[in-house]
């Protein structure tokens, strides 16, 4: 039973959660663009709420597993302090943040309705730094980027990502030709 | 059953083999790179000269110098050593994680290529245990970087 070493989970905990989150932002954006075009959305909102939701699940496992590991053992204090991991703190803070982030992401989601969809919409508009911040942590950190299936997997998600962007916040021809007209 | 209750049994039933797989793999890679600290060192035909380094290594012990310092053929410790290249320091302290768990737990290697090396160690010719210890070094290059 190999894969049960914990740093070989740790590892693929910390792949699976990039992806499911990278997914999560990916599906949002994606389903923001539909909206843009007048589109029915599809099932992408349900996708992008459970991969968002799985995407913490899987990080809370990384980081615990990461209490428990015996070769390069974190204590609480450094998985949830930034900086002050003596190991690789830029990248691991980078990390930490991200994780209060998303966990900050999904709680307001969950009570958006109370605090009101106009204020949860611009708190959620921040997200893609989320994506950004574990990105970041994950090249950094990450002991598997230099490996190709992985590399490949960070920097698709990045080219999707700023493409998804580009089409979300570029501005409509009508608002375009107006703008040069005045 | 509705849309969000699927989305959620697919991507939690997805995440968690996932997880499992990925985990999976990288344990897989581990005996491949364990077994070659322990492959037998007796293949003569395929003999390497020796560096200019081993022979350096090989004068400072018979001045008994610095007898503990390890040389070129010291094989279950270089290989590791020589794959944390400057550009992949980055990953290095965890990337050997799992190759130091196996390794350190079973030190049966170093002592295995001792009773073999000590012709080598304090003689100018090389001995047949010269001979596959840059081979294994090299194999372990390549095991690494798959």
């Amino acid at each position: 039973m190999t894969w049960l070493n914990t740093w070989y989970l740790i590892r693929s905990a910390g792949i699976v959660a990039y992806l499911l989150i990278s997914l999560s932002v990916l599906t949002g954006l994606y389903g923001q663009i539909r909206k843009k075009q007048k589109k029915k959305p599809g099932v992408y909102p349900f996708f992008h709420d459970s991969l968002g939701n799985w995407g913490l699940v899987i990080t809370l496992l990384h980081i615990t597993l990461l209490l428990f590991d015996k070769y390069q053992p974190f204590t609480i204090i450094e998985v949830l302090v930034p900086f002050a991991s003596n190991y690789k703190s830029t990248a691991v803070a980078f990390g930490i943040i991200g994780f209060y982030f998303l966990a900050f992401t999904i709680f307001t989601t969950k009570y958006r309705a109370k605090m009101g969809i106009k204020v949860w919409r611009k708190l959620h508009m921040l997200t893609p730094l989320l994506y950004v911040f574990v990105t970041i942590h994950g090249i950094l950190s990450g002991t598997d980027s230099e490996k190709l299936g992985i590399f490949l997997m960070y920097t698709t998600s990045l080219l999707i990502f700023v493409l998804l962007l580009l089409i979300r916040f570029k501005k409509p021809a009508s608002v375009k030709s107006n703008l040069t007209v005045n | 059953m509705n849309k969000q209750k699927l989305a959620n049994w697919v991507v939690s039933i997805g995440s968690t083999a996932l997880v499992v797989s990925i985990a999976s793999i990288f344990g897989n890679q581990v005996p491949a790179q364990v077994a070659n600290p322990n492959k037998e060192p007796n293949d003569t035909n395929k003999q390497e000269p020796i560096g200019p380094s081993l022979v350096a290594s090989n004068s400072n012990l018979n001045n008994g110098s610095n007898v503990s310092v390890p040389t070129n053929s010291d094989v279950p410790a270089k290989p590791e050593a020589n794959q944390t290249s400057p550009t992949k320091s980055m990953a290095a302290p965890q990337t050997q994680a799992p190759v130091h768990k196996p390794v350190s737990s079973a030190p049966v290697a170093p002592p295995k290529s001792v009773p073999s090396t000590p012709s080598r160690a304090f003689t100018p010719t090389p001995s047949p245990a010269h001979v596959s210890e840059p081979k294994q070094v090299h194999k372990h290059t390549t095991t690494r970087a798959s």
